[in-house]
């Protein structure tokens, strides 16, 4: 029991000469991993710049918590006037971005997701394609 | 007691008492600092250079929240209870001798004034436990209760040994006493007993089985906000600083070191030096050890604290007749 207090003793001690493993958040951050999924993003083509999401509505039907919204009009070629999604519900399963065909929607290293007000939590269509660029 | 001795001494009390809650202030910051060095993190760091203004946000937050008093607990001892815990520890500070000749008074029963006062934290313990209505209070409280039965009697025997070698029960006295060899040297083993039943008394890790967050919320004070749970922690650090200057006082020779005798200043240094000292253990111990089973916390203190410390007894006495006989 001694010698194992004394290990014990010994191994916190030296922790103290080692540097801190915390990393100083809001001027240090990590680099998320490459399949990270964090916060929902609207791609566009780079080329052309159009919306790559063609309203198909796979992405709402197939979303387990239903937190996915669609407002579409036109008859031709669909356009989306409202995409919501809840982040107050969701999973970050990514089952949204799975089932897309078009790679529309997908979930982006974007990892703040912290708000003041309820209503915040909810990432309107503008946001989204905002958090598309570059991507 | 003619007026300017007393004068003197309201004076000196109203330095300790100003000083307490900026010293406990700056030990809970240091604790937090040195357990996140330890457990290989920062600590705080965002108030103030190095996080030092941090104990300051946290008393101006304590100190705005609002109290809330549970509905079925019993309001006035409720209220109370906090200052149980923390105006016998702020008690004991009037004992203490910090350095040569500064000592608010010296009783010349101390150690048994500083014993009797020290038991009666338990109360706020207590108190705040059964009258919060709450079963994890009121376990937390139980359990202070039992554990205190058990290692005040390890405490007070090891005292005995102090006593025994002083030959006082002055606390001046008995510091006079190690001016040539501190008592840790003479009775080791009383100084470990003793250590062992300061940090049971002062309900901390590895024996904080009264708050133990784990299985009882926060055990005695589960159901204390803002001020009331400000005081109780105040009452904690103070009891830690108690422990730490009853040790460094009555087996590392108190304010004695090189020089101390000549100059006053630097008898304080000494006493702050060697309580720190002990407070940085407190620190250690809480960043290495588990918490204890209860019934080991209790085997323990009967069934070895207790023979040990008065194995101890039985040592001291032998010491003090050779010496005598020489
Ligand atoms: S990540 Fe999952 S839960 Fe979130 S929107 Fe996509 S499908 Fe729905
Ligand atoms: S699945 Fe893709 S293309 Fe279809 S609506 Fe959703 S985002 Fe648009």
């Amino acid at each position: 029991m001694i010698g194992a207090l004394v290990t014990g003793f010994l191994t916190t001690l030296k922790h103290v000469f080692r540097k801190p493993v915390t990393i100083q958040y809001p001027e240090e951050r990590r680099e998320p991993a490459p399949r990270f999924r964090g916060l929902h993003a609207l791609r566009r083509y780079p080329e052309t710049g159009e919306e790559r999401c063609i309203s198909c509505c796979l992405c709402a039907r197939i979303c387990p918590t239903q937190c996915i919204r669609l407002v579409t009009s036109g008859e031709e070629r669909k356009v989306i006037d409202e995409y919501d999604v809840d982040l107050g519900h969701c999973l970050f399963c990514g089952l949204c971005a799975e089932v897309c065909p078009e790679e529309a929607i997908v979930l982006s290293p974007r990892y703040e997701a912290s708000y003041y007000q309820r209503g915040e939590t909810i990432l309107r269509k503008s946001d989204l394609l905002r958090h598309g660029e570059g991507l | 007691m003619d007026a300017l001795t007393l004068l003197w001494t309201l004076l000196k009390i109203m330095i300790v008492l100003l000083a307490l809650p900026v010293v406990v202030g700056i030990s809970t910051w240091a604790e937090r600092k040195v357990l996140g060095r330890l457990q290989i993190r920062f600590g705080p760091n965002r108030a103030g250079p190095f996080g030092v203004l941090q104990w300051v946000a946290d008393a101006v937050k304590l100190i705005t929240k609002e109290y809330v008093v549970p509905a079925a607990a019993n309001r006035w001892l409720f209220m109370a209870a906090p200052l149980f815990t923390f105006v016998p520890a702020a008690t004991v500070y009037t004992l203490i001798p910090f350095g040569r000749g500064l000592v608010i008074t010296d009783v010349n029963a101390g150690l048994l004034m500083l014993m009797a006062i020290g038991s009666l934290s338990i109360y706020g313990v207590i108190f705040g436990g059964w009258a919060s209505n709450s079963k994890y209070s009121l376990l937390g409280a139980l359990r202070s209760a039992s554990q205190m039965i058990a290692y005040e009697l390890a405490l007070g025997l090891s005292l005995v040994g102090v006593v025994l070698m002083a030959g006082s029960l002055s606390l001046v006295e008995i510091v006079e006493a190690q001016r040539r060899v501190p008592f840790v040297l003479l009775q080791p083993l009383g100084f470990l007993i003793f250590l062992i039943a300061g940090i049971a008394e002062t309900n901390r890790i590895p024996f904080d089985l009264p708050e133990a967050e784990g299985e009882l919320g926060a055990g005695y004070h589960t159901e204390y906000s803002a001020m009331g749970f400000g005081i109780f922690q105040l009452g904690e650090y103070a009891s830690v600083w108690t422990i730490s200057a009853l040790a460094a006082t009555l087996f590392l020779g108190g304010w004695q070191g090189p020089w101390a005798q000549s100059v006053a200043g630097l008898s304080l240094l000494w006493f702050f030096a060697k309580s720190i000292l002990f407070i940085l253990l407190f620190y250690w111990l809480r960043a290495t050890l588990p918490r204890l089973r209860y019934d080991q916390l209790m085997a323990f203190g009967w069934k070895v604290l207790l023979p040990a410390s008065l194995l101890n007894l039985l040592w001291v006495a032998a010491v003090v007749a050779l010496r005598a006989r020489t």
